[in-house]
């Protein structure tokens, strides 16, 4: 699953290092980019479907084993490029936890033709457009969107900037603080605490999805220029990469441009991660209870949910994770907000991993009733368990999946951010499947995948509680806590 | 078998919008039409001819600038019933019909604007024109409806923010906009939003949305010359006419001219956040272009003063831009940095950082504020602006937002074809008028907010 999730919360698992502030658009980042040929198999409204079909999204892979997907659209005159790497925190060495995301600043460094990041940063503004990348569990990747007739410049830089960075002892320290900074702020973000939080307590601190993509401020600290070297000579390698271009190009061009920019590049013999090790076994509910100085109490429940190899499951998971809490009028805000009136805002979550994932649920809620809200939403959950969905709300929720992945895919960088991301951890024709395979997803699929996955008397809970809430009293406080568990 | 419908209507659109994608071409873009209807609202229409989508956007000028304090958050609580009822059609008529329509029409509300939006099948225009006419006219803020929308206001002032950029700007501009509409919450008043009845609503409504307040502007496939043969049937006889006294003048902020700094701690951050406010002229300014450079220079991209020197060479913190949102009459040029509050200084010891970036980021600025920008870094600006404003068109309900709200608050620019003209306008400015605004906006009058850690046994907020 993709994107209608993360427009609402940013998690440490997709963090934008290269962020500036802007004055708030309408963006909502990420998802799916091949749902037209998907439309077109259904045969919806198929009388206007045709044109899509003629600018799929095609493959190529150079002798290096680079793929390249190009997904042509000629809308305004523009073409997004997206460099992904297999090179996410999945793939660090134990104990090299923050590595993958220290990576991801340096690189922008310098190389030996471009020297510094002004001369980086400063090709790309110079031909329109801005330079950004971010890290997860999974992988990385790094982006522009530039005028079309700029394409074949802002791919050398691109090029230039993953075949030849210069990774000096310098430029790894001199970029400590602001990684330090960019964790700090992090840790202000109560829902990113509850997340790494509950993180830590599903995967436990071995697995690579239990520690935060930027790794604990102690990790950071001690990262040393031979670990990040080492990283970037081993994973950022042709054979580990995938280049999504779309937008005002044709394929044939994008392909004789990649071959010309990445043919050289070598392949790397040494790519395969060690498996990570399984997650510890839930046999009861688990709970960790932080105290905070907050306004309001918040809360986040997690349950089990199938990784991408289990792909009928994770269909199945993302049109049930939109009736529950992220689709118009789903259940948890209907019920828990509107009708009960005991939380001020909540949600589901779900992101589509490599390996298993998990199904949260978080709630904001006033001080003083933190039993009530997760009995309201384990009894939800129960409800999905034993009764089969109508198949009014049924279709409600698949239309609403739908209309969040349009939305998103209709720019030439959302349609490229999905491509990429699905062949991070499967292949870009996940997408060519998706809208097929989530239509035709039944009630009873869901009762399944709620029995499955969904339950209620195995799950972990963080709370936060304010100081100020006389509850809190016998709670850790998040700071402490946060030494041992997260940070 | 209404939902059977709206259902099968919602895959219509779906698959609209992705043919769309393939098939927009600026090539096959008409030239704007401006008419005025003869109820006097401005209409704008901008055909394309190679989507199968239209998107319509209104802009009423009903803002912080028609609230007092006793009514503070009316605007937004109008925005928010709007769409509950008209003369003609209950609650449960305009659900079906949006929902009809694909379920993306929606209001929202900011200190300039009310905004009405509408994005559908370039088929149903007609359905999507009656609607917007329809609540333009004709809105009645049902009782049962007003006491749902106050709940659900109310709701989100309780929901945790969790961008601390939000409350580190709006302390800054109580002090800068202070005597003006803008020194009010951003989002209303709570205690206000808490009395306001339903006849308030209707009052507020039957003053501000009078023809001369509201501009629409349309993109899509749809002819314009039905566009506007739809919109003047439509607004007929509009039962409101314009007051006959003249709008009054904005009162602007009086302009400080020594540094104010606001502090405030709060008990459950990590890092500092530190944010230096200039006053600015609005989006409707001569110098709104040489603004906008001069700010891309100063923060806005990423070889920016701000980014290279506090970021870059000093590592001082993650986050660092400036802002300079676009507003009606006045506006504000924001620096801004998110630091750690401590760094290990050579002896191991923790250094209090917050005092050196606040100094930092002054001194950035005051150079920025001295030095004539080269050549070199003026042009890439330039592209980047112009680069950023052709991705920020992509989608057609923006390419309908810009069109529409040029023609309302950039006049003097040249109205909607301001938007047509911005690379020209970005173009014509010079290494002159950069540094002519730097020195006339970035001067000793600022406003230093800050909000950094506290005693997190002391409460969330406290001076």
């Amino acid at each position: 699953m993709s994107g209608i999730i993360e427009g609402k919360i940013v998690y440490w698992d997709r963090i934008n290092t290269r962020h500036m502030r802007q004055r708030p658009l309408t963006n909502r980042l990420r998802s799916l980019g091949i749902v037209i040929v998907a439309l077109f198999v259904t045969g919806i409204a198929g009388g206007e479907i045709p044109a899509f079909a003629q600018s799929p999204a095609v493959l190529a892979t150079l002798p290096n084993g680079l793929r390249i997907v190009t997904a042509p659209s000629h809308a305004v005159g523009l073409v997004a490029i997206d460099a992904w790497m297999r090179a996410g925190a999945t793939r660090q060495p134990i104990g090299h936890f923050g590595v993958a995301h220290y990576l991801e600043h340096v690189l922008f460094k310098g190389t030996p033709t471009r020297p510094n990041e002004e001369q980086i940063d400063g090709a790309i503004e110079n031909l329109g457009g801005s330079f950004n990348a971010a890290t997860s569990f999974d992988w990385a990747h790094f982006y522009v969107v530039v005028p079309s007739e700029n394409f074949a410049a802002a791919l050398a830089v691109i090029g230039d900037v993953l075949q030849h960075a210069s990774i000096t002892d310098k430029s790894v320290q001199s970029e400590r603080p602001i990684i330090l900074s960019e964790v700090a702020r992090g840790i202000d973000n109560p829902d990113e605490v509850m997340n790494a939080q509950i993180r830590a307590m599903v995967y436990g601190p071995k697995h690579p999805y239990g520690v935060p993509v930027t790794g604990v401020p102690q990790d950071v600290q001690t990262i040393t220029r031979d670990q990040v070297a080492a990283f970037y000579k081993t994973f950022y390698a042709p054979n580990n990469m995938t280049l999504v271009v779309t937008g005002d190009i044709a394929p044939e061009q994008v392909q004789k441009e990649a071959q010309s920019v990445f043919g050289g590049w070598a392949k790397s013999m040494t790519l395969d991660p060690p498996d990570p090790p399984a997650l510890p076994q839930l046999t009861s509910i688990h709970r960790t209870i932080l105290r905070r100085s907050a306004s309001s109490s918040s809360m986040m429940i997690a349950f089990g949910a199938p990784s991408v190899a289990d792909k009928p499951d994770a269909w199945v998971m993302d049109v049930l994770l939109t009736l529950l809490g992220q689709g118009a009028n789903n259940r948890l805000t209907r019920t828990l907000r509107d009708q009960q009136k005991i939380v001020d805002s909540i949600s589901a979550d779900y992101l589509t991993q490599q390996h298993e994932g998990i199904l949260t649920v978080t709630a904001s809620f006033p001080t003083g009733n933190p039993d009530a809200v997760e009995k309201a939403i384990v009894d939800q959950i129960q409800n999905l368990r034993d009764e089969v969905v109508s198949a009014w709300e049924l279709d409600a929720a698949k239309q609403s999946l739908m209309a969040s992945y349009l939305f998103d895919v209709q720019t030439d960088s959302g349609r490229a951010d999905a491509l990429g991301f699905y062949d991070m951890i499967d292949t870009y024709q996940y997408d060519v499947d998706y809208i097929a395979h989530f239509e035709t997803v039944t009630g009873e699929d869901l009762r399944r995948a709620a029995v499955k996955y969904l339950t209620p008397d195995k799950y972990n809970i963080v709370t936060i509680i304010p100081f100020t809430d006389p509850s809190s009293a016998q709670a850790p406080s998040a700071t402490a806590a946060s030494k041992t568990a997260s940070y | 078998m209404a939902f059977r419908t709206f259902i099968h209507l919602r895959y219509v659109l779906a698959v609209g919008i992705l043919a769309s994608m393939c098939l927009t071409s600026h090539a096959e873009t008409a030239a704007p039409r401006d008419v005025r209807l003869p109820c006097g609202i401005r209409l704008i229409v901008k055909e394309e001819q190679a989507t199968s989508l239209v998107a319509v956007q209104v802009f009423v000028r009903a803002g912080s600038d028609e609230e007092d304090a006793s009514n503070c958050g009316i605007g937004s609580f109008v925005a928010a019933t709007l769409l509950k009822g008209t003369k003609n059609q209950h609650t449960q008529d305009i659900s079906r019909l949006i929902g009809s329509l694909g379920d993306n029409v929606s209001t929202s509300w900011d200190p300039d604007f009310t905004q009405i939006q509408a994005l559908t099948l370039a088929s149903r225009f007609d359905d999507a024109s009656y609607l917007i006419s329809d609540v333009l006219k004709n809105a009645t803020f049902p009782d049962d409806e007003v006491k749902t929308a106050r709940a659900s206001l109310l709701s989100g002032f309780q929901a945790r923010s969790l961008d601390l950029y939000t409350p580190v700007y709006d302390n800054m501009r109580r002090v800068l906009y202070a005597g003006t509409s803008r020194e009010r919450p951003m989002n209303g008043d709570q205690s206000v939003i808490e009395k306001l009845k339903p006849s308030d609503l209707r009052a507020f409504y039957q003053r501000t949305f009078v023809p001369r307040n509201i501009v629409i502007a349309v993109v899509g496939n749809v002819p314009a010359d039905r566009v506007i043969a739809s919109f003047r049937t439509n607004l007929a006889n509009f039962p409101r006419a314009n007051p006959s006294r003249n709008v009054p003048a904005l009162s602007g902020p009086t302009p400080i001219t020594k540094p104010i700094t606001v502090k405030k701690f709060r008990g459950d951050i990590n890092a500092c956040y530190i944010l230096a406010g200039y006053l600015a002229p609005g989006a409707g300014a001569r110098d709104y272009p040489a603004m906008l450079v001069m700010n891309t220079l100063l923060g806005g991209m990423k070889t920016s003063k701000l980014f290279t020197s506090l970021r870059e060479k000093q590592g001082l913190g993650y986050e660092v831009s400036s802002i300079f949102p676009p507003q009606v009459g006045w506006s504000d040029v924001s620096a801004f940095i998110v630091a750690a509050p401590t760094k290990d200084g050579p002896d191991g010891k923790p250094v209090e950082m917050t005092p050196i970036v606040r100094d930092a980021l002054i001194e950035a600025i005051k150079e920025f504020h001295e030095t004539k920008p080269a050549d070199a870094d003026l042009q890439r600006a330039k592209r980047f602006l112009i680069g950023s404003y052709l991705i920020a068109h992509e989608r057609i309900e923006r390419r309908a937002y810009f069109l529409g709200y040029s023609e309302i608050a950039q006049k003097e620019l040249g109205g909607y074809e301001f938007d047509t003209n911005y690379a020209d306008a970005i173009n014509r400015v010079t290494v002159d008028d950069v540094q002519r605004a730097a020195k006339q906006y970035l001067g000793d009058g600022v406003v230093l907010s800050m909000i950094l850690p506290g005693d997190p046994n002391a409460g969330v907020i406290h001076e």
